[in-house]
């Protein structure tokens, strides 16, 4: 049985329209996403801007409520669940932020901000959460805890308080993190350490990992299954290094080609894509990428392509299959 | 021939903790039509050097010693009245977001106009043709030089302020990480643009980037910049091949790539010194493996090893890097 599985995953949000606006608009943040997730693993959501990667992880940790769809975690559905039996759930899972100069709160104590998870969850005496704060520094490698504990954010660095981020989620000892975007506001010679020790990390305590990420090199040394959305839709599925080397979707392909490569003798094959993305606001029936695809037929436009295993493993939302 | 030489140059900023040492010594020389990259984290002086090439300093900051040789003319001691036919017509520079700092309530295309009115002496007609071939240059439709920065895309802006940049047919441009708030796709096509316009015009550019990938793809030099100082400066190639600097490989080394076998990445330990108070010495030393007694004690000459290899480091070409 996997740790998680999602079916039919949808998160609309309407917009406010004006007084005398009969019909509301959504934004289709999220839409018919279906997969799962098996425990250990590593698994990346991947795409541009506005794609819904941030809401899915959102939804999977249930900080925000879904339109509909299930999310079944070792078998029990808690898409839709409520008061003590949601808090009894985020005992398994946590998620940390993309900016630590936000996610942390200025007039927390480190002591404060990582202990909370364990008051809220009503963990252990005040001695021993302050032994559990400790440990959890030490695990981030910020040693010795003595030295930070008694710290506030604004003292520390950026690369210090996403490893604070990771300690605050790692602290009630969940199962199953999500990550949005953990590295992006570090600077390089940072984010590689952060990206060693969330990988360290997730070997120790045997962790399930979902990585939120737009960048894919980044993506390609977190991850071993990697997922590209494109405007709320899940395109594109599989094993990172066989998405990578060996992508179906006309979008992965174009993203893949996009991306930079850090090799001055590189010459990569740019695949130029016309048009921009479109809006999420009530999409057009049909693949959302139809328009912007060079090899759309009229089906593309008419019909909604379903995510379909193609190869053991491998999955994709196109009709043009190969 | 040299466009621009910098010699020494040293500037700080004033604060009331005392003086930060934003560039400390720098050298740097850029011939006719040559790209060159200035890459380096946060807080390392890239914009720093910038602003101070079209002394464009905030009032704290001062530059206290060196040269900056625009066409063999040094424009340290030049006074304000003759930077400003400097800037634009000689050097013009995109600024980091400047896409943010379109006027939302006057056309693009008025906004292109007014900055090529003030520098050179045309007619409004005039003006506004040269906008239409400016758009055509970017890539643009000339119509769209009548619409508002509200009804552009992020793309579509920054190819705007890359027209303006262009608009007082200038010797050199500084592009201040002109791509960095895009998504990967429009990334890719900005640089593709500016790759183009570069050699079509035979265009000098400096250009400023915390991301190796996108200097390498754009640039045939590069300049590594660390805590104020530039630690190695080459062709690109050479830079990728063979760094000198430990930095330079500490900082190639972690930087995941989509392309080539997954390599570990090898962070740099420790963090960017703080410029109030560098390390004495190399300033890299607290960080560095190879680091030795003299790396403490004496500030490394910035040699040219290979012709037109440049580094910083006591021990360049002896250590075992990459």
């Amino acid at each position: 049985m996997p740790l998680l599985d999602v079916q039919d995953l949808t998160k609309l949000f309407a917009l406010k329209g004006g007084l005398f606006q009969k019909q509301t608009n959504y934004v289709h943040a999220v839409e018919d996403v279906s997969f799962q997730i098996e425990k250990g693993e590593s698994f990346g959501l991947a795409g541009e801007s506005g794609c819904g990667k941030t809401t899915c992880g959102k939804l999977l940790v249930r900080l925000i409520d879904p339109t509909e769809g299930h999310i079944y975690f070792k078998g029990e559905d808690i898409a839709y669940l409520k008061g003590s039996a949601l808090k009894e759930f985020r005992k398994n899972v946590q998620m940390i932020f993309q900016d630590p100069y936000e996610s942390l709160n200025p007039r927390f104590s480190i002591m404060d901000t990582i202990a909370e998870p364990l008051i809220i969850q009503d963990i252990g005496t005040p001695e021993e959460r302050e032994e559990l704060v400790a440990n959890a520094l030490k695990t981030v490698d910020l040693n010795p805890p003595e030295d930070f504990i008694f710290r506030f954010p604004h003292e520390l660095s950026g690369g210090q308080r996403q490893r604070i981020a990771v300690a605050r989620a790692l602290v009630i000892n969940p199962e199953f993190i999500v990550a949005d975007e953990p590295m992006s506001m570090l600077d390089v010679s940072i984010r590689a350490g952060v990206m060693n020790l969330l990988l360290e990390l997730k070997e120790r305590f045997n962790l399930t990992l979902v990585f939120v990420t737009h960048d894919l090199a980044v993506a390609r040394y977190m991850c071993n299954r990697v997922a590209i959305m494109y405007v709320g839709k899940m395109v594109e599925l599989a094993e990172t290094e066989e998405l990578i080397g060996n992508p179906y979707h006309p979008y992965t392909k174009a993203l893949l080609s996009a991306v930079p490569v850090p090799d001055p003798k590189e010459k990569r094959e740019r695949i130029e894509l016309r048009g921009r993305v479109p809006t999420p606001i009530n999409p057009a029936p049909g693949c959302r990428f139809a328009p912007r695809c060079e090899y759309a037929k009229d089906i593309c436009a008419q019909q909604d392509p379903v995510l379909t295993e193609v190869e053991s493993g491998h999955w994709i939302a196109c009709f043009q299959r190969g | 021939m040299k466009i621009l030489e910098v010699n020494n140059l040293r500037m700080y900023f004033s604060t009331k903790k005392g003086d930060v040492k934003a560039v400390e010594g720098v050298s740097l020389e850029i011939g006719k039509g040559e790209s060159v990259g200035l890459v380096g984290e946060s807080g390392c002086g890239k914009t720093s050097i910038g602003i101070s090439i079209l002394k464009l300093l905030p009032d704290n900051g001062r530059i206290l010693e060196g040269e900056i040789l625009f066409k063999g003319d040094d424009l340290v001691p030049k006074p304000e009245d003759e930077m400003r036919s400097v800037r634009w017509n000689g050097i013009s520079m995109i600024f980091q977001a400047a896409m943010n700092a379109l006027n939302p309530v006057y056309k693009v295309g008025d906004q292109i106009v007014e900055a090529i009115m003030l520098h050179e002496e045309v007619s409004k007609e005039e003006a506004y043709e040269r906008v239409a071939q400016l758009y055509e240059l970017v890539g643009m439709s000339p119509e769209r030089a009548e619409n508002y920065p509200h009804e552009y895309s992020g793309g579509m802006k920054q190819r705007a302020i890359i027209a303006m940049a262009l608009a007082c047919d200038p010797d050199m441009i500084i592009a201040d990480e002109p791509t960095t708030a895009l998504d990967v796709i429009v990334q890719d096509s900005i640089i593709k643009e500016i790759k183009k316009i570069q050699a079509k015009l035979d265009m000098t550019m400096l250009y400023i980037s915390h991301d190796i990938s996108v200097i390498a793809e754009t640039c045939e030099r590069i300049a590594v910049m660390y805590a104020g100082n530039v630690v190695e400066y080459s062709d690109s190639v050479t830079l990728f091949a063979s760094p000198l600097h430990p930095y330079t490989n500490g900082l190639l080394s972690s930087f995941p790539s989509i392309k080539g076998p997954l390599k570990k990445l090898n962070p740099i330990p420790g963090e960017p010194p703080n410029l109030l108070n560098p390390p004495t010495g190399c300033r890299f030393h607290t960080r560095c493996p190879f680091a030795q007694r003299l790396c403490k004690e004496q500030v490394p000459e910035f040699r040219e090893f290979q012709e037109r290899h440049y580094a910083a480091c006591h021990f360049a070409g002896e250590l075992s890097l990459r």
